[in-house]
């Protein structure tokens, strides 16, 4: 997706919008940061965007000061995802809904073990929960409603233009 | 080309987060400093969201009104007894501090503020209060709710503080298992119920033994309740806090200091 001034307004706006859900609801169930990894990785990125990563980067940090967890944390899971939408663009596995499915979940996988992972280095925690698990499930769950209806308007938009 | 930007960020990233560069003073001031534009601007964004969701929890808890009035009439009841067993107590208490000659040397103040973000769901569980450097607030006071302690502050802004709970991964408070006294390190496990871990003589220890505060470290008072023993493991303790924190909407900052003799 190739961005405008005001698609980049938009996409800031919505950023902060969603980043505040966190000010709101405070669900065990519910990581809003993987919900936004969603998005990040269902849209179909310009290859030659540079911006886009310097905002989530920042935004990144704001989430972190607001959560009050160690900066750079969701930027980093920010990145993961858009970066993983850049490559599957490139290789031509964007378009094939399945396995761009396949990819999200490893990918979200791989973030699982190694979160875990690390607070278990850092910590000598075993953070592994029921509760846990299922917010994990929960995104796998809601990535095929929202992956729709990202690819379906951008679609429509790519028609329209 | 485009692509080598965000790799480089997320390198970046896992260097800053390994490298615990967090930590540093510098940060820890940027931090606080932000609580407060940070803050603000996610409020105001999210007011509308807040405005429907405090409208359906009012109509919720106005439903809850007739119960809830009828729990607290039996309580009353209960509490009434229980006074009268905490003022005799008091009394004797201060009969045999008088007869050890032990000095009563901690003297109390605290701040009522109200918790205006709740981000305990997280294993870095911590709230946002209205209070800050406005209201001397200082880094590493105790909080507590109306049943016991909840965490300590842990970023002051000007008018905004971060509460570091018990349940957060990097709390460690010193603390007194039951009446004999066994001592521990109440550690966060980034989820509800918090573990004690060092204590000598585990097997001494039994379910539904008091956890208070021990006073070592200098930041919290002591004989401050926590919570109860609730599980027991070969070399730590599962505990579960008094305070429920989601339903909190208030908390106390304590003041506490030493008494000078006069």
């Amino acid at each position: 997706m190739y961005l405008s001034f005001r698609g980049y307004l938009q996409l800031n706006g919505f950023l902060l919008f969603f980043i505040s859900f966190n000010n709101v609801f405070n669900f065990d169930l519910i990581d809003f940061t993987l919900i936004l990894s969603i998005f990040l990785y269902s849209i179909k990125w310009n290859k030659s965007e540079w911006l886009v990563p310097l905002f989530l980067f920042a935004w990144g940090i704001f989430q972190d000061i607001l959560l009050g967890m160690n900066l750079c944390y969701s930027g980093s899971i920010f990145l993961f995802f858009y970066v993983l939408s850049q490559i599957t663009s490139i290789n031509g596995l964007f378009e094939q809904q399945k396995i761009k499915f396949i990819v999200f979940v490893t990918a979200l996988l791989i973030l699982f073990i190694f979160k875990n992972l690390l607070i278990y280095i850092n910590y000598q925690l075993n953070y592994l929960s029921v509760s846990e698990l299922a917010a994990f499930l929960i995104v796998v769950l809601l990535y095929p409603p929202l992956n729709s209806i990202i690819v379906y308007n951008q679609k429509k938009n790519e028609k329209i233009r | 080309m485009s692509i080598l930007i965000p790799i480089g960020l997320i390198i970046f990233s896992l260097i800053f987060y390994f490298g615990r560069f967090d930590n540093s003073n510098l940060l820890n001031e940027f931090r606080a400093k932000s609580i407060n534009s940070v803050y603000s601007i996610t409020s105001i964004v999210s007011s509308p969201i807040s405005l429907i969701k405090n409208g359906l929890e009012s109509i919720y808890e106005i439903q809850n009104i007739y119960e809830e009035n009828q729990r607290f009439k039996e309580m009353q009841l209960i509490d009434s007894a229980s006074f009268q067993e905490i003022v005799s107590m008091k009394l004797k208490i201060a009969q045999y501090e008088s007869l050890l000659n032990a000095s009563n040397d901690i003297e109390y103040d605290f701040r009522t503020s109200r918790i205006v973000g709740d981000f305990s769901n997280n294993f870095n569980a911590t709230l946002i209060v209205n209070s800050g450097k406005e209201e001397n607030i200082k880094e590493d006071m105790p909080v507590s709710g109306s049943n016991g302690i909840i965490g300590r502050i842990s970023h002051v802004g000007e008018s905004f503080s971060r509460v570091l709970l018990i349940s957060n991964i990097n709390s460690r408070i010193p603390v007194i298992i039951s009446e004999n006294g066994h001592h521990g390190v109440l550690i966060g496990q980034g989820r509800e119920n918090p573990t004690i871990e060092f204590v000598e003589h585990i097997e001494k220890i039994s379910i539904g033994d008091l956890v208070t505060t021990s006073g070592k470290g200098g930041i919290f008072p002591p004989f401050q309740l926590i919570g109860q023993v609730v599980g027991k493991k070969s070399n730590e303790i599962e505990i579960s806090i008094f305070e429920n924190i989601a339903a909190l909407s208030h908390v106390k900052i304590l003041n506490y200091k030493l008494k000078k003799e006069d």
